[in-house]
């Protein structure tokens, strides 16, 4: 009997603090994240990773902001990690009508290129992996073939933009002018990436390993061996 | 010799009491510290928008102060980081090393923690894995490139480096009673970043 009593007021108890703690509970959830749930047709690359056809799971990054540009991927239902990859905000003057994730096709392969979410201005870009915009850099440029000159009669055109004097020493030993654009944009880009790292390093940087060990695991087993010890000492005496 | 007998068994109470005092404040502090240092850094929100990250302003932060927040999004932590490495700032989450870059800069950026309390994840952890660090400025992506494991007098995971790195450094064996004898450092390269001022 006094047990059921128990229980009820208990049951009671638990139901008041559920009341009171679920009205809190809901004004603290804080902003809402982005979720999209995706059934990938292809194999997609992203960063590294490759994702193999099949149903995955797109979800924003929370931050306190909730504005958070970094898209986590997820397969097996949500369950399993992939891959996470920032993303660049893309911003549409009509509301999206439905949900679209959308695919970069290159050659045979597929990247992520936007997602875009039902009733809203806004959406997601995938930035292209550099590699990708190298080959399609390649692709767009237009491509020098290295030919042998002859003294057979030439067309007009080409005798007018090589002068005569260089003409004997041109096929192999002047650099093409590929080659020149190629070495001449590290040479400005070297003091843009070194600059940042000094001033950011302008602090005397650390010399000795930190401590990391909180100990707090052997405090309490050496506490209780102590105790134990005193107590066991306190009975004998 | 039964009064010896007493003011010993009293000692040894009394030093056992304050170990294991000092040994449950830790623990508690480690979990607490974490709770406050991400109402302080919640508070001022990272924002995301679109500044080259050369263009950024320095980011200062004072000694123990949340600056950023750590993801690692396959091991499903996150972690507040706080400025400073001395025992206060560790108690309470994973340290930044004064003297190294700030996430998201050009540089050795080097995140230190204890292996018993806000580093033990990185037992988990594997090559590929990304991390993402969450400051005011914006947020970036790095990805683990290696881990390995070394002596403490090995130094060279602190020193400075011309591309954006960042080194999470504990200590090894991740289970170990007493101070472990080596360090396990994990070292990860930008990968991806969305930057702006708050």
């Amino acid at each position: 009997m006094k047990s059921k009593y128990f229980s009820s007021g208990a049951a009671a108890l638990a139901l008041g603090a559920a009341l009171w703690v679920a009205p809190g509970k809901v004004q603290g959830q804080g902003p809402l994240y982005d979720r999209v749930n995706v059934n990938l047709p292809y194999t997609v690359t992203i960063g590294d990773k490759v994702l193999q056809p099949g149903e995955y799971v797109i979800q924003q990054l929370n931050s306190a902001s909730g504005d958070s540009r970094v898209l986590l991927i997820y397969g097996d239902n949500g369950m399993k990690f992939e891959t996470s990859a920032m993303t660049i905000p893309c911003l549409d003057t009509n509301t999206a009508r439905d949900t679209r994730v959308m695919l970069h096709h290159f050659g045979n392969d597929f990247y992520f290129d936007k997602v875009w979410i039902q009733g809203k201005d806004y959406g997601y870009e995938f930035p292209l992996p550099n590699s990708v915009k190298q080959r399609e850099k390649e692709e767009m440029q237009p491509v020098s073939v290295a030919a042998t000159y002859s003294s057979t009669p030439a067309p007009a055109e080409t005798a007018t933009t090589v002068p005569k004097t260089t003409e004997a020493a041109q096929p192999p030993a002047t650099v093409p002018p590929a080659t020149q654009q190629e070495t001449t944009p590290p040479a400005t880009q070297a003091p843009q990436t070194i600059a940042p790292a000094t001033e950011a390093n302008r602090e005397a940087p650390p010399t000795t390993m930190p401590k990391t060990s909180a100990d707090w695991v052997m405090m309490l087993l050496g506490g209780g061996t102590l105790s134990g010890l005193g107590l066991a000492l306190r009975r004998r005496s | 010799m039964r009064k010896l007998f007493t003011v010993v068994s009293l000692l040894l109470l009394a030093a056992g009491a304050v170990l294991l005092f000092q040994g449950a404040r830790i623990y508690l502090e480690s979990r607490r510290g974490q709770s406050e240092a991400s109402r302080q850094f919640e508070d001022e929100g990272p924002t995301t928008r679109a500044v080259p990250r050369s263009k950024l302003p320095r980011l200062r932060p004072l000694e123990g102060e949340a600056f950023a927040k750590l993801s690692i999004p396959r091991l499903d932590t996150e972690l507040y980081v706080v400025e400073g490495d001395d025992s206060a700032d560790l108690r309470r989450g994973p340290g930044h090393l004064p003297g190294t870059a700030m996430p998201g800069d050009d540089g050795n950026c080097v995140i230190a923690a204890h292996r018993d309390t806000h580093f033990r994840v990185l037992k988990d952890i594997r090559k590929g894995d990304d991390i993402i660090v969450q400051t005011n400025r914006g947020q970036f992506l790095y990805r683990v490139a290696s881990t390995q494991i070394v002596q403490p007098t090995n130094t060279a995971a602190l020193k400075p480096t011309q591309d954006a790195e960042l080194k999470l450094i504990t200590c090894y064996p991740f289970y170990y009673v007493g101070s472990a004898p080596k360090r396990f450092v994990v070292e990860a390269q930008l990968a991806g970043s969305v930057s702006g001022p708050s």
